[in-house]
């Protein structure tokens, strides 16, 4: 496991959404996070396509793909939340959320640009996998309307 | 007129149209018949006519004056065109001399004597004008002659002039020299009148309140004499001689002088070097007093030559002999020693503020003043002295007027030696507080020290061009220019730290005013009037440009108080930062391996079917935990440790946070299978302003504890509330603190177990202390268990 991408984006669109499994898209430039996270993910029944690139994970990005990104915010080329309205725009049904593992975190809060966010939608690093998955399952059922 | 013939004929010649022309001698007795002829002829006056004639335009014929109104039985007739010519011409010379009747009608009629002014020739008439001149005068005599004339004054017959005079109660002034040769006149002279000495005169002039006398040369003086009764020049003579005996000098002073063989009163100037000297040495041996007022630049040579003779001076001063040598002289550093040295000495000085424009000297008797001109290329010394009294007196005057506004030597001294030399000027005008701020700019020489006060202030000066001018200093004479300004101007002022001016930033300034110190000598304060104005000028008040050394120096230092401070806070940001940046780089690498380690660890055990591995797994897990924990721990040591804990205070409900971590733990203890009861009694609920997730941090971190010393038993959350605070207590039943650990219980490492870090008390400790409260541990007294509580002050909101 590890290097790059290992999703196939050439999957038919909005085909995997039907099956019934939830698509998640999890970018982190730790390729070992990425691996841990995705086994954890994947034992649980998601569907899981990693990225270390985050600007790689925007050119193949296509509307209706994913259900969930899981977003790492400190990343060397494009942080999480610029990453976030990237994929606003190709597909705003998308739910986003974000992981972290720095002290940004409240400084980014801070920010009025992103006060609107719920501050449940940051996960922070490390987690247990049991907090991990709870955490999704919640961001997963929440009413849509809620977020921006 | 009496003879009527004659009067017939008149009127029939005047009826034919003849012109008439009459000149005779009024006088009080033909009054009358003048007057009538007045009437029908021109008629004029003109004094001492002898004879009778009279010419037509044909006929001429005269006769010898008229006495007793008879007729005269002797004519002289011609009618020789020649005889009548010259007649007729003669008549006109007459006609032009004469003066009109009616002028000489009116005096008459008022009884005043003809105005004429005239010369007298001869002695036998001169000498009758003047004893008539005596006799007439009721009132006055002003006399100003020359110095030969008091012998003829009080000669015989014009002393009985005299005397009479006095007893008709005449004043007379009489002003002449006196000399040693009419010094016995002169006395004898102010028996009856009240004399006084004028040097110089020459001629003779006498007026009274009617009549004048006067005389060019006192040699011929009993030849001719002129003489006028003209009121006009009368009361000019009067006039003159007034100023003259303003002039003149009282008689007594002066004989006084003669008889003891006095110097005569002159005014000299001297210009030769060596008789200057002698002449000031004999003033300085002749005087009873000295008043000196020399310039500055001249004390020290006056030292050089005179100190000596003061000296003998100052000793007879002490004997009584003389009232003592006081000085004036406008005092600066250049002169202190010189000066010290007089005042020691015994000299009474005292210091003006403004420089005199010449030296001069006063004594009781003279006054000496230096003078120096630049006549071609040399710098003539001349000194003129005068003995003149009303000189004397005006110069002492004004020595006196010096005098008492000038300050004690001892005190001007003093002040310069402290260094208030200069005295502090205050500005109202901004123009020239900016000419000044310009000019002491561009004087600087080796160092420029300023501050300026708000950002706006820059910005106003920096667009009157005041950076430019420091720019330039700074490049072109090399003059090290160091500048404080507020933070936020530093775009607008990039460019002039390339132009040699080093500039540092201050969060807040201390006063409201731009500060300029120039080679740690001249200071100039601008205060901050108005911030809101667009220019310098609508900006400043009063300003204050001061060389007083003690002002100077201390805003120096306060200059490089400010400058040093910069620094330190400089590089206590920039380690601010590096430490902020270590601690969260440190975060990130430190959760970041931890995070593949937990969830694989976990994962793995769904993979792992033996319970050994199973075992050895929960091993790695625990590990993994405690060093997650760890790590945590680490970098809230290292933020409490650098000061860096940030908190977030917010209103939050009391309640809900506890019963999220309670839940949490019984959670917890059920899938570890505890038998562990965790109880929260907390009645109703309560609003605090905390920190939630580190207060949370604190309490979990009291929980855990509690659960990792209990086996079994419960743990009571418990929370009460004072006016003041709140104290949220966490009582288990476990084994209790260890008496050897207590005094250490909060500090780093106290504790060791096989979960714990030892740093949770420490950090909670840090945290409650952060919010002001504080933490405490005991044993239970019941002897089971031990009983951790926070207090936190209700931070009351203000607005």
């Amino acid at each position: 496991m590890g290097n790059k991408e290992t999703a196939i984006p050439n999957a038919s669109k909005g085909t995997l959404r039907e099956k019934g499994k939830t698509r998640i898209m999890l970018v982190d430039d730790e390729p070992d996070i990425n691996a841990a996270l995705k086994v954890v993910l994947s034992r649980a029944g998601f569907t899981v396509d990693t990225f270390e690139d985050p600007e790689y994970a925007l050119e193949i990005l296509e509307p209706r793909t994913y259900d969930l990104a899981i977003l790492d915010l400190k990343m060397p080329k494009m942080d999480g939340f610029e990453l976030y309205q990237e994929i606003k725009k190709v597909d705003k049904d998308t739910k986003v959320c974000f992981l972290t593992a720095s002290e940004l975190f409240f400084e980014k809060l801070r920010e009025k640009k992103f006060a609107t966010l719920d501050k449940n939608l940051f996960i922070r690093k490390p987690i247990s996998n049991a907090d991990l998955l709870k955490k999704i399952y919640e961001i997963l059922n929440r009413d849509p309307s809620a977020e921006t | 007129m009496a003879v009527e013939a004659y009067k017939a004929g008149l009127d029939s010649a005047l009826k034919r149209g003849l012109k008439l022309r009459i000149i005779t001698e009024i006088n009080e007795s033909n009054l009358q018949y003048c007057r009538e002829l007045a009437a029908i002829a021109d008629l004029r006056h003109l004094e001492g006519i002898k004879c009778n004639f009279s010419v037509s335009e044909s006929e001429f014929i005269a006769s010898t004056s008229l006495k007793d109104a008879t007729p005269v039985t002797q004519v002289i007739y011609s009618s020789l065109q020649a005889i009548v010519d010259q007649q007729k011409f003669i008549f006109d010379a007459l006609w032009n001399k004469a003066l009109p009747a009616l002028q000489t009608l009116k005096q008459l009629e008022l009884s005043l004597p003809a105005e004429k002014t005239e010369v007298i020739y001869g002695e036998e008439q001169v000498v009758n004008t003047i004893l008539a001149w005596q006799r007439n005068s009721k009132k006055s005599w002003n006399l100003c002659v020359d110095s030969a004339i008091p012998s003829f004054s009080m000669s015989e017959r014009i002393k009985h002039g005299y005397v009479n005079a006095k007893t008709r109660g005449i004043s007379i002034r009489y002003i002449t020299e006196i000399t040693k040769e009419n010094l016995k006149f002169c006395k004898e002279l102010m028996k009856y009148s009240q004399l006084r000495h004028l040097t110089g005169v020459v001629g003779i002039f006498a007026v009274s309140e009617k009549e004048y006398m006067g005389e060019a040369s006192g040699k011929d003086f009993l030849t001719h004499l002129i003489y006028s009764n003209k009121e006009e020049i009368v009361d000019q003579q009067n006039y003159i001689f007034e100023n003259l005996w303003n002039n003149s000098v009282d008689a007594e002073k002066k004989i006084k002088e003669i008889e003891e063989g006095g110097v005569p009163i002159e005014t000299i100037l001297i210009e030769n070097d060596e008789s200057i000297i002698a002449k000031i040495k004999t003033e300085i041996l002749n005087s009873r007093e000295i008043l000196s007022c020399p310039q500055p630049g001249r004390l020290d040579l006056i030292y050089r030559t005179f100190f000596g003779m003061y000296k003998d001076v100052l000793a007879r001063q002490d004997r009584g002999e003389h009232k003592g040598i006081r000085m004036i002289v406008t005092i600066d550093k250049s002169i202190v020693t010189v000066v010290k040295k007089f005042v020691k000495a015994g000299v009474q000085v005292r210091h003006v503020k403004n420089i005199l424009p010449l030296s001069f000297v006063v004594t009781d008797k003279e006054v000496q003043v230096n003078l120096e001109d630049l006549r071609g290329r040399k710098m003539i010394q001349s000194l003129l002295t005068s003995n003149e009294p009303a000189y004397v007196k005006q110069f002492a005057a004004v020595f006196g007027q010096l005098w008492d506004d000038g300050i004690e030597a001892k005190l001007r001294l003093k002040d310069i030696e402290e260094g208030i030399e200069n005295e502090i000027e205050i500005i109202q005008n901004p123009k020239r507080a900016h000419e000044l701020y310009v000019d002491t700019l561009i004087n600087a020489r080796d160092e420029i020290l300023l501050i300026f006060p708000t950002e706006s202030s820059v910005m106003r000066q920096k667009k009157l061009g005041i950076l430019d001018e420091l720019a330039k200093v700074a490049l072109d004479k090399g003059v090290n220019a160091r500048v404080l300004m507020p933070s936020g101007v530093s775009r607008a002022v990039e460019d002039y730290i390339r132009k040699g001016i080093a500039i540092k930033y201050i969060e807040a300034t201390s006063g409201r005013a731009t500060v300029l110190v120039a080679d740690k000598k001249t200071l100039l304060v601008m205060e901050l009037k108005d911030d809101s104005k667009d220019n310098f000028f609508d900006a400043i008040g009063l300003s204050t440009y001061s060389s007083s050394k003690a002002g100077v120096l201390s805003y120096v230092a306060m200059f490089e108080n400010l400058w040093t401070q910069t620094d330190l806070t400089t590089q206590l940001r920039v380690h601010d930062k590096m430490q902020k940046e270590f601690i969260n780089v440190a975060a990130h690498e430190l959760r970041t391996p931890i995070q593949p380690i937990l969830s694989l660890t976990e994962s793995l055990k769904a993979d792992v079917i033996s319970p050994e591995g199973r075992e050895l797994l929960d091993i790695v897990i625990r590990n993994a935990e405690r060093l997650q924990r760890l790590a945590e721990d680490i970098l809230d040591v290292t933020r409490i440790e650098s000061k860096t804990l940030n908190l977030n205070f917010e209103n939050i409900c009391l309640k809900s946070l506890l019963l999220e971590i309670v839940n949490e733990f019984r959670e917890q203890i059920e899938r570890k299978g505890g038998d562990i009861k965790i109880i929260l009694d907390f009645p109703g609920d309560i609003n605090i302003k905390i920190d939630r997730s580190r207060i949370s941090q604190v309490v979990s971190n009291l929980v855990t504890n509690a659960v990792r010393f209990t086996k079994q038993g419960k743990i009571v959350l418990n929370v009460t509330k004072n006016k003041k605070e709140i104290v949220i207590s966490v009582k288990d039943t476990g084994q209790g603190i260890d008496p050897e650990v207590m005094p250490r219980l909060f500090s780093k490492f106290a504790t060791k177990s096989i979960t714990g870090t030892g740093l949770g008390l420490f950090i909670s400790k840090s945290i409650v202390e952060a919010h002001g409260g504080t933490i405490r541990g005991e044993n239970n007294k019941n002897g089971t268990g031990a009983r951790f509580s926070i207090k936190l002050p209700l931070i009351i909101v203000s607005i």
